[in-house]
């Protein structure tokens, strides 16, 4: 099998996956920022992925992806 | 004033699609995949356009408009996390596999990995299957945002009329084009969908006196719409949820995308970027279909996003959310029949026999037919399926989520047998077919057995043991 993808990004994915189950806020209504502060959370969620995806980019890209 | 820009629209998107006919080059590679030569910001954007559907626009705005805000996390922010990952594992190493042996479909991919002739076969019959209900939500959408839209908020023109308009222009450009014309023209789409999204959030919110003011109404008058509640079966459908984007890594019209790309660093913008324009565009529309509860009560007769922006903006507006729900609707549309238009030239024209007594523009012909009796069974399905679009859309992402597993298994995991895989494919095929029978009798949402669980966290765990089971003591026949 050809490639070479580091395991290290799926630690990654298992930490905004255990975000994305935000049981604490859920039966919260306040707002924050002028959303419901559960709507912020996911939005926020989407955010820090892109920035750990960025260090996966940075750091965990295949050495032989373009071979 | 709204038929006339969507009509402009749909002129200036032939247009594009038929200048991307002017490169094309006479070979089977470049009509379906460009040549391999798509660079990261067309890949970007056509990965996004074609992953976001009628469902994004139009059926999530709709459940959010009976469930409240939680469908942002449902369907965006779950895809937002779980889709780059797809891209990172599967699309990059699935490019590398599809330019050194020369791939073009997944079935090719699968066949060549097992060295199994039914398996592939069993796989296709799966995959175009499962294309019809996921095809159907765009053509459906079509027709029933344009019968809103041009209504006003009385009766407009019947939906089969926009059904028709969206499949018979993506059939010209895709069948005139191929793939150089898909992207290009998913390209313009996404930014279509992307800025006019925006417009129409921005003017109905103001009619609202700003998102924090119509929030505030939403939290006083429907606290339960701004909060995700307190069921006790919410974690179980939280995370059932997580599992439903799944399905990107096996859609054959991704897959395409992916073996278009120019390079592996081409896929480097896709993964980063992803989960912020998934966010800038399911935002709006879970927001507007949540604050549509403030000023339309149900029952609701249409889309709410299309009857919102009809009752608070103008007409130019309105006639620019039509280009943008047919942007969304068409730039996935194309690539699922331009993907199912190379299964079928590829997977059974060339691999049964014809390949060598055909010429290759012989060969793509017999794809664009397989496509137009493919449409043309969408068409007549849109007009009596009674489903919502979100209903229809999870039941499809549902079944592609099942063969994730195998073809996960198919590219990373040496030890996985056609054994396996063809348990794998045929446990998704009676679990779904079981559970969506099951779906029948019941009124609202379904769950497995009422446990708040979705079909999806039952039928992705079992194919993956199905896979494993089936596999083990043998070898694997082939390390290709």
């Amino acid at each position: 099998m050809p490639g070479s993808h580091p395991r290290w990004p799926l630690l990654f994915l298992l930490l905004l996956a255990g975000g994305f189950e935000n049981f604490w806020l859920w039966g919260e209504d306040w707002l924050l920022l002028g959303i419901p502060v559960n709507l912020a959370y996911h939005v926020g969620l989407c955010l820090a992925g892109a920035g750990l995806l960025a260090a996966v980019v940075r750091w965990g890209w295949p050495d032989d992806a373009d071979d | 004033m709204v038929l006339l820009v969507l009509s402009a629209y749909l002129l200036v998107v032939l247009g594009v699609g038929l200048f991307g006919h002017r490169l094309f080059r006479g070979t089977g590679e470049d009509y379906f995949l460009a040549s391999r030569s798509i660079g990261p910001v067309v890949l970007l954007m056509t990965l996004l356009g074609t992953n976001m559907t009628a469902f994004t626009l139009l059926g999530a705005s709709g459940e959010a408009y009976r469930r409240g805000v939680i469908v942002f996390a449902l369907m965006g922010s779950s895809t937002a996390i779980i889709v780059p990952f797809l891209f990172y594992y599967l699309g990059i190493r699935s490019w590398k596999l599809g330019k050194r042996h020369g791939y073009v479909t997944q079935v090719q991919l699968v066949r060549d990995r097992f060295g199994s002739d039914g398996l592939g076969a069993l796989l296709f019959v799966v995959a175009v299957a499962l294309m019809l209900p996921y095809l159907l939500i765009g053509v459906k959408g079509g027709g029933d945002a344009l019968n809103v839209l041009t209504g006003g908020l009385g009766a407009g023109l019947p939906p089969w009329v926009g059904s028709l308009a969206v499949c018979a222009v993506t059939y010209v450009y895709v069948s005139y084009g191929g793939m150089r014309s898909t992207a290009w023209v998913n390209a313009l789409q996404t930014t279509v969908f992307l800025l006019f999204g925006i417009a129409a959030y921005a003017a109905v919110v103001s009619q609202f006196g700003g998102i924090g003011a119509a929030m505030g109404r939403l939290r006083a008058e429907y606290a339960e719409m701004a909060s995700f509640g307190t069921d006790r079966f919410a974690f179980l459908q939280m995370g059932s949820f997580l599992l439903l984007p799944l399905c990107t890594g096996a859609f054959p019209h991704l897959y395409s995308h992916w073996l278009s790309a120019r390079s592996a660093r081409s896929f480097r913008l896709a993964i980063v970027a992803y989960p912020v324009l998934v966010a800038a565009i399911w935002f709006p529309s879970v927001t507007l279909g949540a604050i549509g509860r403030l000023q339309f009560a149900p029952p609701l007769d249409g889309p709410i996003l299309v009857k919102l922006i009809v009752a608070n903006t103008g007409e130019i507006l309105a006639g620019c959310l039509a280009a943008g729900v047919f942007a969304a609707i068409m730039s996935s549309l194309d690539s699922q029949i331009l993907a199912l238009g190379a299964m079928f030239t590829q997977d059974i024209v060339r691999h049964y026999g014809f390949d060598g007594k055909l010429r290759e523009e012989r060969q793509v012909w017999f794809g664009r037919v397989f496509v137009l009796a493919f449409l043309g069974l969408a068409f007549l399905c849109s007009l009596v399926a009674s489903q919502s679009i979100f209903a229809l859309g999870t039941w499809a992402l549902t079944g592609f989520a099942g063969l994730l597993p195998m073809l996960a298994a198919t590219l990373f995991w040496p030890r996985a047998t056609a054994r396996g895989a063809a348990a794998s494919i045929m446990t998704v095929v009676v679990l779904w077919a079981g559970l969506f029978w099951d779906s029948l009798s019941v009124e609202g949402a379904y769950s497995v057995a009422g446990t708040g669980l979705m079909p999806v966290a039952l039928i992705v765990p079992a194919a993956t043991l199905a896979l494993v089971l089936g596999s083990l003591g043998r070898q694997a026949r082939s390390q290709r």
